[in-house]
């Protein structure tokens, strides 16, 4: 940067104060894992009751109930990392609806609401009917509640590597990995699902990958180009820089290992292979998520 | 009217008695910082020189941290001061993430979001904020940024309009300006912040306000 | 604005959703928006001001910072009998005070809630012409010094058996104390003899004040007032005396064209440091230059527009080669130096011009005795400082000097310079830096002019020791207090006859070496072996001297300091060795009267204990007037903090000399109520009524004061600063007055049959005794020949035993030292 440079502009902070460290931690990272499960697996539950009626019946209740579990995961996270958790109940009563935080907490209310719908319909009514009319609502109301994530990044105005378009894309890309990799591990106990069907899923999750690390190698490549701040904030997952291994560690298991493991599934038409795949994105992709949190916290702001 | 802010770059000493001006008038807990003043030492010796730039919330006319919140804890009132609200606040510090300018701290006691508010308490009470009284140089200028008649109207013109602002491009419109700013006072990217940048110790990042 | 608001609540509503109903702000808006409209207080103010008018500084509301944090007065409304929950609204009463975090004494003022009694903040006082309403860091800093919880609150004592420095207190009474102390001081001073006068020090680190403590030891008869000078600024001091026989440089900042900073001083830190680092911007702003030499790069160095990193110790160097150029390059201002400098003196020198051909700094003799042969000398002599020399000493590059030399040339008379820390402070030798820029100055004729450098003592008001008029046996401004005719060997032992200050860092040495005491004993002299008081005073050695171990020892031998006190707020090293730590206060706590030489004009600040002023303007009253500030603190929650004036005059009235016997009681008796000390009130009406005709003339014919009292008084009280004389510029050129057989100069009276009249030079001179003595001369003395001292500067230092003002160039072996600037009278 400039102050490398030359003699005459080489410039050095000799006393300042103490900046914050990071921020938004671990916690928000649960918080958006999370809800990509949440999310994601709804979609893929979308997916099948529509090209496989008969083999993903009876994923109607356990993927309710997991949506569910994870959405309430997602929303404890959110409480928690509250400097002030008790007065969350704000966001109702002084709403501010600019803020992509307000409408995410509302539109997520709703979401479970939508979910408690769904359980209702499938444990206690056992009317599959209704319980597919709720779905496609809940299926709709799911894509904002994944992108929502999306819109807060880019309202951070200080952070120039949380682009409002990439970020949505990535935001659902993480719901179809995450959710694609969870209904093939949920496989292993309903056990219903076809090779087909599983393959779809395989290659969903394969395909969401590769989308994904592109994105991120895109990024890592050619954002510099655009923006200082861009080249500062890339410069920790860069050589020498501290989230450089982590990073890596992210990138491959939550994208190139799950891509060759299911091009490898699809070759040798096993179905076991799909679930390593799925492990291993579920895993990698809160290593990638958190790693893209932090490091545009570590530059300073002033 | 539109409460604006001048430090004209070419007086300040860094003495930091703005600093404790605002540190006092509006009891700014240990180890956070509504206003601060930064060095930025430029040069190779023997053609060194030494900058100071006093930076605080630049109570933008486009406030990323306002729309963020989540409850309007941060919220604009009739002169153009973003103003905070503990009451309100439920420390998510969106506005923390939001602030392109690093102004807003979570403050240790109340565990809520907190920022300068170019002592709005003392503006309804008619009075200049404190660092402007405080200052020694008079580098701090004060007023009606929409009354071309004012103090700070006419130190703009003096200097034909040549203000900067911080990080322009972000598109906050802020109502902060500098007189004699530059790359190396205003722009965080062109100086070096070496690991311990302080003088007299090796911190160089605190805690967030504390606990969760 | 009732209407505004609702208008404003009713636009926020419309964009929030259903839960607005469930919203507070519904139902109590109507209240919220009354309580605003009915106050002063508005967001939309019509103007901003930096403080309130003085006609409010009695009760000034204003909103608390803290609390409008729970989102101000659109979302709160005012706090008020109908609207409880809205945002606190400080009852302020403005007392101006003093800051004492340095030597400054920049306008402080203190801004109480009456409703908690509690001092929320400090900010500056704009009454204050020179530090017009601003402060540094340190000065809003004394608010939490008021309120540190690591402070004392009452007098404590080292308990009974235990030994110095264990750190066993007790809590002790004020009475106590006094009752120790005074029997201590009176018994000691009661046995009469010349050692007695020598065993009870005061011994001062920070003044803050302007010679009440002084004048305080005059009246008990002793030559024991010690200071820390010579391990802070007789350095910066020396060079003064030596050209002027005054204390210290007075630079005009505001209108100099060069600001020539001597080290970081003045636009970074430093004694005086906000209001000359304020006067320099103004400076600077309409184009003045700073140059700044300092080895370091400090902040103003950071700033300058030229800094010259001069090796430490060399800056002579850089001096020396600006005189040299300016002796070379005819820039010299001849009529200047031939009026002022005291080249006559020289040039009728014979002695002492065949010294200078004998050490080879002149080849011969000058051929006459003129001012041209002078000024062909001064060029001969200083040739060897070239640009080569002082690239070589100072390794500053060629190019910076000579920028600075074309700098100093361009400002013609306005430069403004001080010579006081960096290479002056505690450096052997560094008085010579000092010594050369006055050199440079004085050949630019910089001395005196607008924008140029003068005088500490023609711009300070020293009255605080003078209000000698309130008691029954000063006399008015201490005309009767009896000279002192001693003279103490501990704080200036005879081997230095030349010390400008006293030895105070060799004390512990010197009650400690027996063979040094022996030596003098023996031939004569008095030499006290130990201190039966000591008393320090915002000083703490152990830490700060040369030596502190030794310090340490000293302190824990009863035998050498029987009885030892610290007037101090708080705790330090040397406190803790100890026997009383009596607690007075700091800036907002005391009484002062404290002035310094910031501008080219005469102001000073009162100091004040704020919250007795505060309580006393409520309509309380002490049940004991000469301990008001003592009942004022524990009625305001401080504790026991009291304060030296009141402390000092109890003691030499009730406790050092309860009987009158020493001669002391009278001196500090009240003459409005005989018996009892005098009062504040007394004491500083006289003390500033007397000494300052303009103030005087102000209070006594302004309405609001002119039927009380103390009008005087109470019209500092109110103010807490005044400025006597503005544009104080060139006064060497004002004429002495004479008045019947006395002239008058500078507030000095010389009797005409004791001055000279030389009428070469043409020169008055006066052998000048001070309120100490001048006919003790110790035995070294007796070799030196009589000197001559300039009349306009003789000056009640404690440093001026007259006899060892230094004239042109007798004894003192640099080549350099060659002239000396005097102020003297054409004759008509």
């Amino acid at each position: 940067m400039v102050h490398e440079s030359i003699a005459a502009t080489n410039a050095v902070v000799t006393l300042d104060v103490a900046l914050p460290g990071i921020v938004w931690g671990w916690i928000i990272t649960m918080n958006m894992w999370a809800k990509s499960i949440g999310t994601g697996v709804i979609f893929m539950l979308f997916y099948l009751l529509k090209k496989y009626p008969t083999e993903s019946a009876s994923f109607r209740f356990p993927v309710a109930l997991v949506s569910f579990v994870f959405i309430n995961i997602f929303l404890l996270f959110t409480v928690i990392d509250l400097h002030q958790m008790f007065r969350f109940w704000h966001i109702f009563f002084h709403p501010h609806l600019t803020s992509a935080i307000t409408v995410g907490a509302w539109m997520a209310t709703l979401f479970v609401g939508l979910l408690l719908l769904l359980l209702f319909t499938s444990f206690i009514k056992k009317d599959d009917a209704q319980f597919d009319k709720v779905l496609l609502w809940t299926t709709i109301l799911a894509i904002p509640v994944t992108l929502y994530t999306a819109g807060l990044m880019a309202q951070a105005t200080a952070r120039e590597l949380w682009q409002m378009p990439t970020e949505s894309v990535q935001m659902i890309l993480a719901a179809t990995l995450s959710g694609s990799a969870t209904l093939l591990l949920m496989d292993t106990f309903v056990n219903k699902l076809s090779y087909e069907a599983k393959r779809d899923l395989g290659i969903i999750l394969a395909f969401s990958a590769l989308a994904a690390f592109i994105l991120y190698m895109a990024e890592l490549v050619f954002g510099p180009m655009k923006a200082e701040e861009v080249i500062a904030t890339l410069a920790y997952v860069k050589s020498g820089g501290e989230y450089q291994t982590m990073f890596w560690i992210g990138q491959v298991t939550a994208f190139i290992v799950p891509f060759v493991l299911v091009l490898l599934s699809i070759v040798n038409r096993s179905s076991n292979i799909l679930k390593l795949a799925a492990v291993f994105a579920i895993g990698g992709l809160w290593v990638v998520k958190h790693v893209w949190l932090v490091i545009p916290q570590l530059l300073s702001m002033s | 009217m539109k409460l604006g802010f001048l430090v004209d770059l070419h007086l300040c000493m860094g003495c930091k008695g703005c600093e404790i001006a605002c540190k006092v008038e509006n009891e700014v807990p240990l180890s956070t910082w509504r206003l601060r003043v930064k060095y930025v030492d430029v040069g190779t010796f023997p053609e060194t020189k030494r900058t100071f730039t006093p930076l605080r919330c630049n109570h933008c006319e486009n406030a990323p941290c306002e729309r963020i919140c989540p409850v309007s804890a941060l919220h604009y009132i009739e002169n153009g001061i973003v103003n905070i609200d503990k009451e309100r606040c439920i420390g998510c510090a969106g506005c923390v993430m939001a602030c392109p300018y690093g102004a807003i701290y979570i403050d240790p006691e109340t565990q809520t979001a907190d920022k300068c508010t170019y002592c709005a308490h003392r503006v309804a009470s008619s009075m200049m904020p404190a660092c402007v009284v405080a200052c020694p140089v008079q580098a701090n200028i004060f007023g009606d940024i929409e009354d071309p008649t004012s103090n700070i109207s006419k130190y703009i013109m003096d200097h034909n309009g040549n203000v900067q602002v911080r990080k322009p491009e972000k598109g906050t419109n802020p109502h902060h300006y500098y007189v004699g700013g530059g790359n190396v006072t205003l722009n965080p990217l062109a100086s070096f912040r070496v690991e311990g940048h302080s003088l007299f110790n090796k911190l160089t990042h605190l805690p967030v306000g504390g606990h969760h | 604005m009732y209407l505004e608001s609702r208008r404003t609540f009713l636009k926020g509503a419309a964009f929030t959703v259903a839960g607005a109903a469930i919203a507070k702000g519904v139902f109590t808006t109507d209240a919220i928006a009354e309580s605003v409209s009915e106050s002063k207080f508005t967001n939309t103010p019509d103007s901003l001001s930096f403080y309130p008018p003085l006609d409010q500084w009695e009760d000034f509301k204003e909103l608390d910072g803290d609390d409008w944090k729970r989102g101000g007065i659109a979302r709160k409304g005012v706090q008020s009998a109908e609207n409880p929950d809205g945002i606190y609204v400080n009852d302020f009463a403005i007392v101006p005070t003093a800051c004492s975090n340095c030597e400054a004494s920049c306008g402080l003022t203190a801004w109480i809630d009456k409703k908690t009694f509690t001092v929320k903040k400090y900010m500056g006082n704009p009454l204050h012409p020179g530090s017009r309403g601003r402060n540094c860091a340190k000065g809003y800093a004394a608010q939490s010094q008021m309120y540190d919880p690591d402070r004392l609150a009452f007098p404590i004592k080292r308990a009974a058996g235990s030994k110095r420095g264990e750190g066993k207190w007790v809590r002790t009474t004020w009475d106590e104390a006094m009752t120790t102390i005074g029997k201590k001081m009176g018994d000691t001073l009661r046995v009469g003899d010349e050692l007695s006068k020598k065993s009870v020090m005061f011994h001062v680190g920070r003044p803050n004040e302007n010679g009440f403590t002084g004048k305080f030891w005059e009246t008990l008869n002793t030559d024991a007032f010690n200071s820390h000078t010579n391990i802070c600024s007789s350095g910066g001091r020396t060079p003064t005396i030596m050209w002027a026989n005054d204390d210290r440089t007075s630079p005009d900042w505001a209108n100099a064209k060069l600001v020539f900073l001597n080290s970081s001083h003045a636009a970074d830190a430093g004694h005086y440091f906000q209001q000359s680092a304020s006067f320099i911007a103004d400076a600077r702003k309409k184009g003045a230059k700073l140059v700044v030499m300092d080895p370091r790069m400090s902040n103003s160095a950071g700033m300058a527009d030229l800094w010259i990193a001069a090796w430490p110790g060399t800056e002579a160097a850089i001096y020396l080669y600006l005189v040299n150029r300016m002796l070379q390059e005819n820039q010299v201002n001849k009529p200047f130096v031939k009026k002022w400098f005291n080249w006559e003196v020289m040039m009728d020198n014979k002695d002492y011009l065949n010294f200078m051909v004998k050490k080879g700094y002149i080849k011969a003799l000058p051929e006459s005795n003129t001012f041209d042969a002078y000024m062909e000398m001064l060029k001969e002599l200083y040739t060897p400082y070239t640009l080569e020399y002082a690239v070589k000493e100072t390794h500053v590059p060629a190019y910076k000097l000579e920028q600075l030399y074309e700098m100093f040339i361009w400002a013609d008379t306005s430069i403004a310079s001080y010579f006081w820390r960096a290479t002056a402070a505690g450096n052997r030798g560094g008085w010579v830096s000092g010594r050369t820029g006055y050199l440079a100055l004085g050949l630019r004729g910089a001395i005196g002019p607008k924008g140029g450098t003068f005088f500490h003592h023609w711009h300070v008001i020293s009255v605080a020791g003078k209000g000698g008029a309130a008691t029954v046996g000063q006399g008015k401004r201490g005309a009767n207090v009896p000279k002192v005719d001693v003279w103490n060997e501990l704080t200036w032992p005879p081997e230095w006859p030349l010390s400008n200050y006293e030895m105070s860092y060799l004390l512990p040495h010197l009650l400690t070496d027996t063979e040094w005491q022996q030596k003098w004993i023996k031939r004569g002299l008095n030499v006290p072996t130990k201190l039966a008081v000591w008393i320090p005073r915002m000083y703490n050695p152990v830490w700060i001297n040369p030596d502190g171990f030794r310090w340490l020892e000293v302190l824990k031998d009863e035998s050498k300091m029987e009885l030892t006190f610290n007037l101090s707020p708080t705790w330090s090293e040397t406190n803790w060795h100890v026997d009383y730590v009596l607690p007075v206060g700091l800036a907002g706590e005391r009484h002062d009267q404290h002035s310094e030489a910031t501008m080219p004009a005469r102001w000073t600040s009162f100091r004040q204990p704020v919250m007795r002023v505060a309580l006393e303007k409520a309509g309380w009253k002490p049940k004991n007037p000469n301990r008001a500030t003592l009942e004022a603190h524990i009625k305001a929650g401080l504790g026991e903090v009291w304060e030296e004036n009141e402390f000092w005059f109890d003691m030499g009235v009730n406790y050092i000399d309860p009987d009158g016997s020493l001669g002391i009681k009278k001196m500090w008796e009240s003459k409005k109520n005989p018996g009892k000390p005098v009062t504040i009130s007394e004491w500083y009406d006289a003390a500033f009524g007397d000494n300052l005709p303009n103030l005087k003339s102000t209070a006594t014919s302004d309405p609001r004061y002119k039927n009380a009292e103390f009008p005087v008084y109470e019209y500092m009280r109110d103010h807490g600063a005044w400025m006597e004389e503005n544009h104080i510029y060139s006064p060497q050129e004002r004429e002495i007055k004479e008045v019947g057989d006395k002239y008058i100069s500078h507030g000095h009276e010389y009797d005409k049959h004791h001055v000279e009249i030389d009428k070469r030079k043409p020169m008055h001179t006066a052998m000048h005794g001070n309120t100490q003595t001048v006919k003790y001369l110790s035995v070294s003395r007796s070799t030196v020949r009589r000197w001559r001292v300039s009349q306009l500067w003789i000056k009640n230092l404690t440093s001026s035993r007259s006899g060892l003002r230094l004239m042109s160039g007798n004894g003192l072996s640099m080549r350099f030292l060659s002239t000396l600037v005097m102020m003297k009278r054409r004759k008509r």
